[in-house]
């Protein structure tokens, strides 16, 4: 099974160190999709089939934790694997997130990091020796 | 207090250039000049106490840092300057959010404001009132990170 994800965050250059990570990873990948605002992450989840979400929290327009709430609220979303990357360091907020079911990585990550969580989060790739 | 800031802020941005863009800096202190030629942004928080972030870097580590950051070959070129300036952007964002946590504690809950260029190089920027400042070598040139808090800072 290929992986199509959708990477959120409003740093381009951060999107692309994530999108570039993933295709290291040795993980199946499919189409990798990108958004600048959890507004565009729920447009992009509405046109695309996804199924990894990788979002970071501070944002402008709309926030990557008001993304989760909605991608909850919509049953069509809210059962999609969420992976946050992010510099929040507050551990009521962290906390607050993984109640909502998402994963998180601190920024700065290392590639296999972000490898590890995704194998645990999706179960795909698990056993898989690749090196990111 | 005031030491144990500039360590831990140093600290901090050591450790992010070094796995964010894999530059490796060394402390200039008693430096009191900043880069000549630099970029600088600017990042503004809120929360237990306020205030706002500025770093400067020498515009020829740069392109360095935005292409270790794409993991870029050298035959690749330089990045463009928009992605240059986002690299600066998002390392002055890491820097903040792992700052703001190590001086406020893992409980304190900041808001932070995306990152801006800030016009003209920076020049005047951060060095006023500035309750901590860090200088250091990086690769061929500087950088500089300036803490400035809106009234006093809460003890520990």
């Amino acid at each position: 099974m290929a992986l199509n994800v959708l990477i959120v965050d409003d740093s381009k250059i951060m999107r692309s160190m994530i999108s570039k990570t993933m295709s290291m990873s040795g993980l199946p990948l499919g189409e990798i999709h990108q958004a600048g605002n959890g507004k565009e992450g729920l447009d992009a989840l509405d046109d695309n089939w996804v199924d990894l979400v990788i979002v970071d929290i501070n944002m402008p327009v709309m926030n990557g934790e008001e993304m989760i709430d909605r991608m909850k609220e919509n049953p069509h979303t809210k059962d999609i694997p969420t992976l946050v990357v992010s510099t929040e360091g507050s551990k009521t907020r962290i906390e607050r997130l993984r109640e909502k079911g998402a994963r998180f990585i601190h920024k700065p990550f290392t590639p296999e990091r972000i490898r590890d969580t995704v194998r645990d989060l999706t179960g795909i790739g698990a056993g898989d020796e690749t090196s990111a | 207090m005031k030491q144990a800031l500039e360590k831990t802020f140093f600290r901090i941005a050591d450790e992010t250039l070094q796995r964010l863009a894999f530059i490796f800096s060394f402390p200039e202190e008693g430096d009191e000049t900043s880069p000549e030629a630099a970029v600088a942004a600017s990042v503004r928080f809120s929360g237990p106490f306020s205030g706002k972030i500025v770093m400067k870097i020498s515009n020829d580590v740069l392109p360095e840092m935005a292409a270790n950051m794409l993991g870029l070959d050298d035959d690749e070129g330089e990045p463009p300057l928009e992605q240059q300036y986002d690299a600066l952007k998002e390392a002055l964002n890491v820097v903040c959010g792992n700052f703001l946590p190590a001086v406020a504690g893992e409980e304190a809950v900041f808001d932070i404001q995306p990152p801006c260029i800030v016009e003209d190089n920076g020049e005047g920027e951060g060095d006023e009132g500035a309750l901590s400042v860090v200088k250091f070598a990086v690769e061929d040139g500087r950088c500089d990170l300036y803490l400035t808090v809106d009234g006093p800072m809460p003890g520990p």
